[in-house]
């Protein structure tokens, strides 16, 4: 039968972690705590390693140095294509990760209806990904990263290729399924609204070689989309965007930016 | 149905327009029936020798089919080794590359020695010549899975075998489909190659055999008769294969 509860949440840890590709640091050391039902927001400039740390923690690539734990657990995944395999309809992408996992039909077509009714597609269930729109792609493949209910939800750049409407949708609908599911959430993103509205923290990074500038804890008065009218929203994109711009400390690595801690609001 | 019309009939009014033209031409310039027989003549010794004709379009639809039939399994099975270890697909692309430039009719005569006269040699002909489409098709797409997907299936702790079923060789299916349409054409001429060197005169002659006897009675009008028949099978190998892509493909586009 479906579990229609809360997913047991995983907190994730970073230590030590860097990369090096062909002899270039692509970032330096990265030491973070993302507490079990975080909602974290990544957020940098291009080239400064967020989403090459997204599919470190992912365990689709192994980091030069350092560890990632996630406490055994396989996390959903969500990229900026959906990715999905366009011979299948919808329900069938959704259940593809139930599939690879053994599970029988009949309980990964309960449970893949269940992840799309969450998601807003459950009249649309055998509609083959070309009969849909950006958006409806995106939220198939969010239903599939979550059929397995994974104790941590990784989302690299999810809505960079919707138009603004869209990308409103959607992130209400990642804002709604945190709050429903309870799993860990990670996005890496480039839009600083989107990573300060959804983000409980936000953690900045830089380029060249990418490093961890600040993490920053997100306070709004709520939550509603007009929140992001209000004096605390504007402060917040204001202090992320000064760390962003920060001019580089001469001799490398701000040594203070190396085990900052991000942890979930009590 | 619209749609099919729609693009029909400006090649079928062209063919009308060019029949016109060639009966016009012999009648006119009173062309020798062993020269050039008329449309209409063609026509007639088809109707004429529809007996036996009809036998011989079903020994050598029998072996164009039989062929390409095998060109498919073989071809995919071989297309899906090659493709999956990086070393035999280096090993093995400048030999297919190489292969495609041997005239490969010019070994249907060996092909008597190794499966005697008759339909079985015409058979042989056809796969030897469709199968190497298929191959190199099937290698192509199963290669040209797309990264991003594997790296999906990775996610998801899938084995090789299982990214192979369902994710390169779905994804491969347009390709393979090329090569079969292309195979389709080629089984045919293999077909009658085969049967310029292995097929007997009799009742029971297969086209390759009619077009070589009926050229020795100076009866161009049954050579014609039986090149439009052979088309016909060509038309329909390509048109079957057509429409089974069609149906694997389904819903894709």
């Amino acid at each position: 039968m479906a579990d229609t509860g809360r997913s047991p949440a995983a907190g994730i840890s970073f230590e030590g972690v860097s990369m090096t590709f062909a002899g270039v640091r692509a970032f330096e050391p990265v030491s973070l705590d993302v507490k079990p039902g975080a909602f974290v927001s990544i957020v940098g400039t291009s080239g400064c390693g967020k989403t090459t740390l997204l599919r470190i923690a992912a365990g689709l690539i192994a980091p030069s140095e350092g560890t990632v734990n996630l406490g055994g657990a396989r996390p959903g995944m969500c990229f900026q294509d959906p990715r999905l395999l366009p011979w299948r309809n919808s329900l069938d992408n959704v259940t593809l990760p139930l599939e690879l996992a053994g599970i029988s039909p009949d309980e990964r077509q309960d449970r893949g209806i269940e992840m799309l009714r969450m998601v807003g597609m459950g009249d649309a269930w055998n509609r083959m990904p070309v009969q849909l729109s950006g958006g409806m792609r995106m939220r198939v493949g969010l239903a599939r990263a979550l059929v397995e209910r994974p104790p941590a939800l990784l989302l690299d750049e999810p809505c960079s290729a919707l138009d603004e409407i869209t990308r409103e949708t959607i992130n209400e609908l990642l804002a709604d399924l945190w709050k429903e599911l309870g799993m860990t959430v990670v996005l890496v993103t480039h839009s600083l609204a989107e990573a300060v509205y959804l983000g409980r923290q936000v953690v900045v990074m830089t380029g060249r070689p990418g490093r961890v500038v600040s993490v920053h804890g997100i306070h709004l008065p709520s939550r509603q989309p007009e929140v992001r009218t209000t004096v605390e929203f504007a402060q917040a994109l204001q202090s992320i965007y000064r760390d962003m711009t920060l001019p580089r400390p001469p001799g490398g690595i701000a040594p203070s930016s190396l085990s900052k801690h991000a942890g979930a609001e009590p | 149905m619209k749609r099919v019309i729609h693009s029909l009939w400006p090649p079928l009014a062209l063919v009308a327009v060019l029949l016109l033209a060639w009966e016009t031409l012999v009648f006119a310039l009173q062309i020798r029936s062993f020269l050039l027989p008329a449309p209409s003549a063609v026509l007639r010794a088809l109707i004429d020798n529809a007996d036996s004709l009809s036998r011989s379009l079903g020994l050598t639809t029998l072996a164009a089919v039989g062929g390409l039939a095998i060109a498919a399994i073989v071809g995919t099975v071989v297309g899906s080794i090659v493709a999956s270890s990086r070393l035999l697909y280096r090993g093995a692309y400048p030999i297919a590359t190489l292969l495609q430039m041997v005239p490969l009719v010019a070994i249907a005569p060996l092909l008597v020695i190794w499966f005697g006269y008759g339909v079985k040699s015409a058979l042989a002909s056809a796969a030897i010549v469709s199968v190497f489409p298929v191959i190199a098709n099937t290698v192509d797409g199963l290669r040209s899975t797309d990264p991003n997907l594997r790296e999906l299936f990775r996610l998801y702790g899938a084995d090789r075998s299982t990214t192979w079923w369902k994710l390169a060789l779905p994804w491969a299916v347009p390709n393979i489909v090329t090569g079969l349409r292309i195979a389709s054409g080629l089984a045919v001429i293999g077909a009658i190659v085969g049967e310029f060197v292995s097929g007997y005169a009799g009742a029971d002659a297969p086209l390759g055999v009619v077009v070589l006897s009926s050229l020795r009675e100076a009866r161009t009008d049954l050579v014609f008769a039986a090149v439009a028949l052979g088309a016909l099978v060509g038309f329909t190998l390509f048109g079957a294969v057509s429409a089974l892509g069609w149906l694997l493909m389904r819903g894709r586009t």
